[in-house]
Order: C-alpha cells, then structure tokens, then sequence
C-alpha cells in the first residue's frame, strides 16, 4: 500500500512522531483539534476557557504520546483527556463561582477590564433561516447549559462527532445502556423546557 | 400521559429512550418495527421531530471554533517543548530538591503530612532523603500470581483488562453489549500531570485519598516523583478517582481511568501501581 497516496491514519502519524516526525503531529492536531475544542466547549460554554483546555489537552498529548501504547484508539484517548480537562475546569470554576452565563454574542471582559470581540465563524445558511435557527440555537445553548453535567457530557459527545454510544461509553467510563438513558434524559429535559 | 389524548399515545409506544437512541441509528434490531409505528404515532413522530431539531441546534451551537486554533496549539506544544525545566514541565523532584535546600524540617512536614505514621528519623536531617516512605501499621497483602490463561488474552484487550472467562473460567457479561471487565493483579503504570501551583496539594492530598494502614512511597524518577504503592483493584480505582477530583489530568490509557466504578467488576486482587506526577505551570 502506498504511504503517497492513502492518507495516514492516526496510529501511524504517532509512530512517525515517536521516530522524529514533528509533522506528523502537526497532522494530528488539525485533524482532531476541532473536536478537543468543541467538547470543551460543549462542557465550559466560554470560548476562552474553551480554546485553553484545547492547547492544554494536545501539550499533554504532546508529551505524552511517547508512552502512548495504543490499548485504545487515540481519539478516544485524546477526547478523554479534553472531557477530564473541560470537567475539572467548569468545577473548578463552578466551585469559585465564575461559571456564569453569557451569550456566544456577548463582549467578553479580559481580567484588566478591557473588552474583548470573541470572533466566531459565519453561518452557512441564508438570513431568514439562520434567525430562524440562530434564535433556536440561543435557546438551546441557554438550557444546554442548565442540563445536569452528566446529561450535558453525554449529548455533548453524541453531537460532536456523531459518536457511537460505546465511543461515548468508553470516554466517559459507562456503560453503554447509561449513556443511552443520559442521551435519552438530556433530550427529554431540553424537549420540555423548550416546550417542543 | 393525558388520558384525554386522541392522538395514539399507549403501551405499544416505544419509552423514549428507545425513540432516542433509535434516533441515534442504535436500534437495528427494533428499526423496523418503530418506523412503522411511527407512520401511525403522532406523539412518537413528534417527539422525534424534537430530538431532531434539538441535535440540529447543539451541533450548530458547537460548530464554533477558533480560526488560530490550529496555529494557538502548535505554539503552546512548541513552547511547552522548548521551555528549559525551570519554566515549563517542570519534574516534581526540583520542587523536593530546592525545599530540602531551603528548609529540611518544612519539607519533611510537607512531605510526611506531620502524621503519627511518619518514621521519626525521616524528618531528621541527617537522614533526610529527597523521597518519603510513608509506612503504615498494616501488613502489605501479598501479590497472588495470576497464571496467563492456556489460550492467551483476547486479541483485542491488553494485559490489564481480561474478561471474567479469563481469570475466573466463566462467562459473565452485563446487560449491554459491553463485556465485563476486571482489573487484573498486574503492574499498573500512570503518569498524571498536575499544575504547578497544585503539585503540593495533590501530594498531600495523598495521605487522604490512599487508604489508613496502606504503605506508599514517593520516590524520585527521571521522568517526575513517583507514587508506588499495592492496592487492591477496588482501592486503586478509589485512587484514580480521587486524584482526578484533585484536578489531576491523566494522560495514561491504561486501566483504571476515573469514574469506571460501574465498568469494573472488582475482584479484591492486589494491583501494584507506579503513578509519575509531572507538572506543568
């Protein structure tokens, strides 16, 4: 099989990395740096804090994937490290009262109380429809948020990456028939508090 | 359930769950029989219609990221990597070599936690070492031997997790499609890393998450300090699970990870456990 034309999959870019190779990282952070990010951002709700677990969860891959010997997938191992990451910051910050609410919209203030424009990408859909799902999806991140952790993580990982139940059992530690009921539950509660 | 609803609402209802994760495409066996229950159901088709809308709306509210993403990561890993060890990942034992230097007698308070279980001549000076044996009243259990069964571990499993066929010669498995798992009396390793401004407490908290009686040492590695220590499979889970609650990140995919207490069947066998702590500032 050739290495030019098939794309390399994850265990052999580690291998190349191991051997030297500091492309080959540089493959596995832009393949998967999306979905570090997203879980994070899924958990905390700050893009902030969200865009530091990220850098966080791939400095702790970087050191190491030396030692990483395969026994589960990477991914799985990398979406468990950005979960156990994004967890133990929305409880630190939980527990110190800083995780507060506030629009994807909103000007964020920066510790010396100047402001800052988070930037965030355009939509792809046309004006009407995007008020439309834009005003929805407002809704949702307000009642995303007020979901019991456990219900939220797993809807989280369901969305993310339309990960199986057993991916999303294996990252967060359950067993496969208490993701589906947490799934099931985090759905119920949005569908009645949404009033769908 | 409104009693007064027209609409088909009864006992052939699939319960919700069902509908989610049929939602989920992880219904095959029950597929068909739900999608022609829901060509008659409009409470069912509704509720469907719901999940749908709901997914739609997370996954465009996660859709965000960054467009430096790619490029923020890279340079915190390159300046992770390039940091000398006195600025980025720094190895615990700098921390224990400079304390010792600074203050013998207030390194070993911090060390051996000031606690009646602590040798009196480790906090002396002249016996200091830059490592702490903490030694408890209880005999250590011994490690039983597990004899590897005649035809190998599964292919799909490492040496640390086996099927209860494996160790016990019968079959046992949960409800799920999940085979049950337990922790086998095998060298377990893990490496954990931990802030800088948390080392000291997750080392302290050490006394509280490990077991009364149990011995355990902090010993100096290259690679960091070095946790050793034998516990049975239902403790080291314990463990695990109070070091992540700490704010310890592991980094190590070898059982146990934390919150597995409903995936592992404990079995009572002894693990020997070697845990590296390396912070990070």
């Amino acid at each position: 099989m050739s290495k030019e034309t098939v794309k390399p999959d994850d265990r052999e870019l580690i291998e190349r990395f191991n051997n030297g190779d500091q492309e080959a990282f540089e493959t596995l952070v832009t393949r998967h740096s999306q979905r570090a990010y997203q879980i994070a951002y899924g958990v905390l709700r700050n893009p902030e804090d969200a865009q530091e677990v990220a850098q966080d969860v791939f400095v702790r891959v970087y050191k190491a994937l030396g030692s990483f010997r395969g026994d589960s997938e990477f991914t799985t191992w990398m979406y468990r490290i950005a979960m156990n990451l994004a967890r133990n910051k929305y409880r630190w910050k939980r527990c110190r009262g800083f995780q507060k609410e506030f629009s994807i919209d909103a000007t964020l203030e920066s510790d010396d109380g100047s402001s800052i424009k988070y930037e965030l990408p355009e939509t792809r859909l046309g004006p009407d429809e995007e008020t439309d799902l834009q005003e929805f999806t407002d809704r949702i991140n307000k009642e995303l948020y007020n979901l019991p952790e456990l219900y939220r993580e797993a809807l989280v990982l369901r969305n993310v990456e339309n990960l199986s139940y057993e991916q999303i059992a294996d990252i967060l530690g359950c067993k496969l028939g208490t993701i589906k009921s947490r799934i099931a539950r985090a759905r119920e509660e949005l569908r009645k508090r949404l009033q769908l | 359930m409104n009693m007064d609803d027209s609409k088909k609402m009864s006992s052939d209802c699939p319960s919700k769950e069902i509908l989610s994760s049929w939602h989920d495409g992880e219904e095959s066996k029950l597929s068909s029989s739900i999608e022609n229950h829901l060509e008659e159901c409009e409470e069912c088709t509704g509720t469907v219609g719901a999940y749908k809308k709901i997914d739609l709306a997370v996954q465009d509210h996660l859709s965000v990221s960054p467009e430096n993403l790619v490029e923020s990561i890279l340079g915190a890993c390159k300046e992770s990597a390039e940091q000398p060890a006195s600025k980025g990942f720094k190895l615990l034992s700098g921390w224990f070599k400079t304390a010792a230097v600074a203050s013998v007698a207030a390194v070993a308070t911090m060390i051996f936690f000031g606690t009646g279980q602590v040798k009196n001549e480790t906090a002396d000076s002249s016996t200091f070492k830059p490592y702490g044996v903490h030694e408890g009243k209880a005999e250590l259990a011994s490690i039983p031997s597990v004899a590897v069964p005649a035809g190998g571990y599964s292919s799909s499993m490492n040496e640390n997790e086996v099927t209860l066929t494996n160790v016990l010669g019968e079959q046992e498995s949960n409800s799920g499609t999940t085979a049950a798992k337990v922790l086998v009396p095998v060298h377990v390793e893990h490496v954990w890393i931990v802030k800088n401004d948390e080392r000291q407490s997750m080392l302290q908290h050490l006394e509280t998450i490990i077991p009364k009686g149990v011995k355990f040492e902090v010993s100096q590695a290259e690679q960091g300090d070095v946790l050793s220590v034998s516990l049975s499979d239902q403790q080291l889970q314990n463990v695990v699970d109070g070091l992540n609650r700490i704010g310890g990140g592991l980094v190590s995919p070898t059982l146990p990870q934390p919150n597995q207490t409903d995936r592992v069947q404990f079995t009572g066998r002894m693990i020997d456990y070697r845990s590296t702590f390396v912070s990070q500032e």
